[in-house]
């Protein structure tokens, strides 16, 4: 098998596995592939196929709440934002992060992934103050989980904001996410992590 | 060089993982975050208790990895490519008892 970790220096995963029951099997089938359709489309990063993608993600969303799959639910609307983000609907992509904290009650990483998804979208909006705000929740809990990958992601969006604020503390934060990047295979890219990190792309703002 | 993961799901009832030692445990409904280098293995445990079907969500930092989970009697249940790295899910049934492995290379 061809792996295209072959050129890189490491690789970070993050897994959750979930158990249901037998009668359950259909609906993961077609969630699993209507979200990896969505992906795929997403993906080609032209307004069409994004459009297409959202209806692709509710697809996935709508088979994963059948079946009672809070996790699948949260991915597809995650997925969803960053297809309103593609489309730059910022009413929509944050209305649909807002549905996907209605399911991370009881789950801290994904608290925590979502935060630092409303601090990219915020960053996208250039309301730098939002965005840092979401950062600080995310940096809090994911250092209480000891996600580095997720950490790292957080710091660099909290860099970011505080760029755009011309606040000191933009290096400290920028050299942090740098290094736990390295440390955890994240190829330094800190928005490797984030279903708003579309391949390819960065954020390259300019001040 | 390829990366080697292998995750043994052990059901209720299942024996011993094998000639590989077990270096960290995947419990249901706890994302468990892992870092690997160049050529690095990992092996994982599950207790997939109470489960006919069992689903894994995965994040990944690098596309172009392959997975295939493979049954106790080493029949191949499921399996996926990874095209972005990002988030995917897989599922496989997992009523049989014994030692489930998952490869991803």
């Amino acid at each position: 098998m061809r792996s295209a970790a072959d050129d890189a220096d490491g690789a970070s995963f993050r897994l959750e596995l979930q158990t249901f029951s037998a009668a359950s099997v259909k609906g993961l089938r077609e969630a699993e592939a209507a979200f990896a359709a969505a992906r795929r489309s997403l993906a080609r990063r032209r307004k069409a196929p994004v459009r297409a993608s959202i209806a692709r993600f509710r697809q996935a969303g709508k088979a994963w709440a059948a079946v009672g799959d809070r996790g699948g639910e949260l991915l597809a609307l995650a997925g969803e934002s960053q297809a309103w983000l593609e489309l730059s609907d910022y009413p929509a992509a944050l209305a649909a992060l807002e549905r996907a904290r209605m399911f991370c009650a009881r789950r801290a990483f994904f608290r925590a992934w979502v935060a630092n998804l409303q601090a990219q979208l915020y960053l996208e909006r250039e309301d730098s103050k939002s965005a840092g705000r979401y950062a600080e929740e995310a940096i809090r809990q994911s250092s209480a989980l000891s996600d580095e990958w997720l950490k790292a992601d957080s710091l660099a969006d909290r860099a970011e904001s505080e760029y755009w604020r011309f606040a000191s503390a933009e290096n400290v934060d920028i050299e942090k996410a740098v290094r736990l990047s390295t440390s955890c295979s994240c190829h330094g890219d800190t928005g490797a992590g984030s279903p708003f990190a579309v391949p390819g792309s960065s954020r390259t703002n300019v001040r | 060089m390829r990366y080697f993961v292998i995750f043994f799901f052990l059901t209720a009832g299942s024996v011993g993982i094998g000639a590989a030692e077990p270096s960290g445990t995947l419990l249901p409904h706890v994302p468990t975050f892992f870092s690997l280098n160049r050529g690095d293995s990992l092996v994982l445990r599950l207790d997939a208790t109470g489960g006919r079907e069992a689903e894994i969500l995965i994040e990944t930092s690098a596309p172009g990895l392959e997975f295939a989970v493979l049954s106790p009697g080493g029949q191949q249940l499921s399996g996926s490519e990874v095209e972005l790295p990002q988030w995917l899910a897989l599922s496989f049934p997992c009523a049989e008892t014994g030692q489930y492995r998952w490869l991803l290379a």
